[in-house]
């Protein structure tokens, strides 16, 4: 892929910007490792080898019976009597953290939440469930919730402030006001009301947020049509006869994006800290999932144990403050009056 | 007392939208809000 010289311009304003540029790598990096948390914390060794028959319980079920036991559901590998008859005949290879984010210590030595320790590294939350596991799973799904709902209202919000700029007139009239209604209704209100009619899991969720998150951009792409539909690229590619659907996503979009792109990681960081906040209020995510939020909720409602509070804040400054350099760098990058 | 604050919210957001569409012809006065339906 060849860049032209703007591209290459900007792109070494990104990297001349270190900051910005190792944040990217940075959270990149953490992204990538919580993409793979299935290996880095969970109840099931990745690998067993049993009789000298291999088995990867991280990505098959293998059955009690297979090592000697009665049940023919799934075996616990935390349970003594599975793991005794493995390692007297075999050997198990562990992930780093033998805890998935919804595996209870049953074999605590004291009361939850219990703190920081060899086993759990940074302590056990309300229920006994280990908390390092829960903030690599909740990082992940904070993460990638915020990537989907960051996409879904760019292209929503691109649409509709790119119709409402070329248009105007009437179609920009009518949009500008269903946005001033629609931006005015209560958002949390709503979801209060929503989250007792259904049960929202992560699907729900993301689409009722998105009901309420594409108007942001909205704005921002309609000034940038209202100024370039007058340009006279645009009149010379009208003269000769092109459509407004290319006018509009073939020559106005590409300028208008800039605007756009500039943008995205403080909307990732809006959406982020908005899945956060329901959670922590209790209308986020299902009881039971991983979430940052609901254990900063968890952190306030046990301030005796304070590692609840402060690890769940920790990861959600790291990630925020990853995400707003690597913003800073991408705005810095497509300003163009830095060379 | 929640209702009164979000009536003064949108208020305010109507407001600002109103005098940030004005403040775009100041910036460039090339835009305007004209209908190219035709175009």
């Amino acid at each position: 892929m060849t860049l032209t010289p703007i591209q290459q311009r900007r792109l070494r304003n990104f990297r001349n910007n270190r900051r910005g540029f190792w944040s990217l790598w940075v959270f990149l990096a953490l992204f990538g490792l919580s993409l793979c948390a299935e290996l880095i914390a969970n109840d099931k060794p990745l690998v067993v080898s049993y009789q000298d028959e291999l088995y990867f319980p991280v990505v098959e079920k293998v059955s009690e019976e297979t090592f000697g036991g009665f049940l023919p559901t799934e075996a616990d590998y935390r349970d003594s009597f599975v793991s005794d008859a493995i390692e007297a005949d075999g050997w198990m290879i562990w992930p780093p953290i033998r805890f998935s984010y919804n595996t209870t210590n049953y074999d605590l030595d004291v009361p939850s939440p219990a703190p920081p320790s060899a086993v759990n590294w940074i302590g056990t939350d309300d229920q006994g469930r280990d908390v390092a596991a829960r903030v690599i799973y909740g990082f992940r799904i904070s993460v990638l919730f915020g990537l989907i709902l960051t996409i879904l209202s760019c292209i929503v919000g691109v649409v509709v402030g790119a119709i409402q700029g070329f248009y105007g007139g009437k179609v920009d009239l009518i949009g500008q006001r269903f946005i001033e209604i629609w931006s005015g209704l209560p958002v949390l209100f709503l979801l209060i009301i929503l989250s007792s009619i259904v049960q929202p899991n992560f699907w729900w969720l993301l689409g009722i947020m998105l009901l309420f998150s594409w108007m942001g951009l909205v704005d921002v792409v309609r000034a940038e049509f209202l100024r370039a539909r007058n340009f006279e690229y645009v009149k010379a590619a009208r003269a000769l006869g092109l459509g407004n659907r290319k006018i509009m996503f073939r020559h106005i979009l590409p300028n208008a994006m800039v605007a756009t792109l500039t943008f995205l990681p403080f909307i990732l960081t809006g959406a982020i800290t908005g899945l956060t906040s329901l959670d922590f209020l209790g209308f986020g995510l299902p009881s039971g999932s991983p979430s940052l939020g609901e254990l900063i909720a968890q952190g306030k409602a046990n301030l005796h144990a304070p590692w609840l509070g402060i690890s769940a804040f920790v990861s959600l400054s790291i990630m925020l403050t990853l995400l707003v350099f690597v913003g800073e760098a991408v705005r810095d990058a497509f300003d163009p009056r830095k060379n | 007392m929640v209702f009164g604050t979000l009536y003064i919210f949108t208020l305010m957001g109507l407001v600002l939208k109103l005098i940030s569409d004005i403040t775009y012809v100041l910036v460039d006065p090339r835009i305007d809000f004209e209908s190219r339906e035709g175009a």
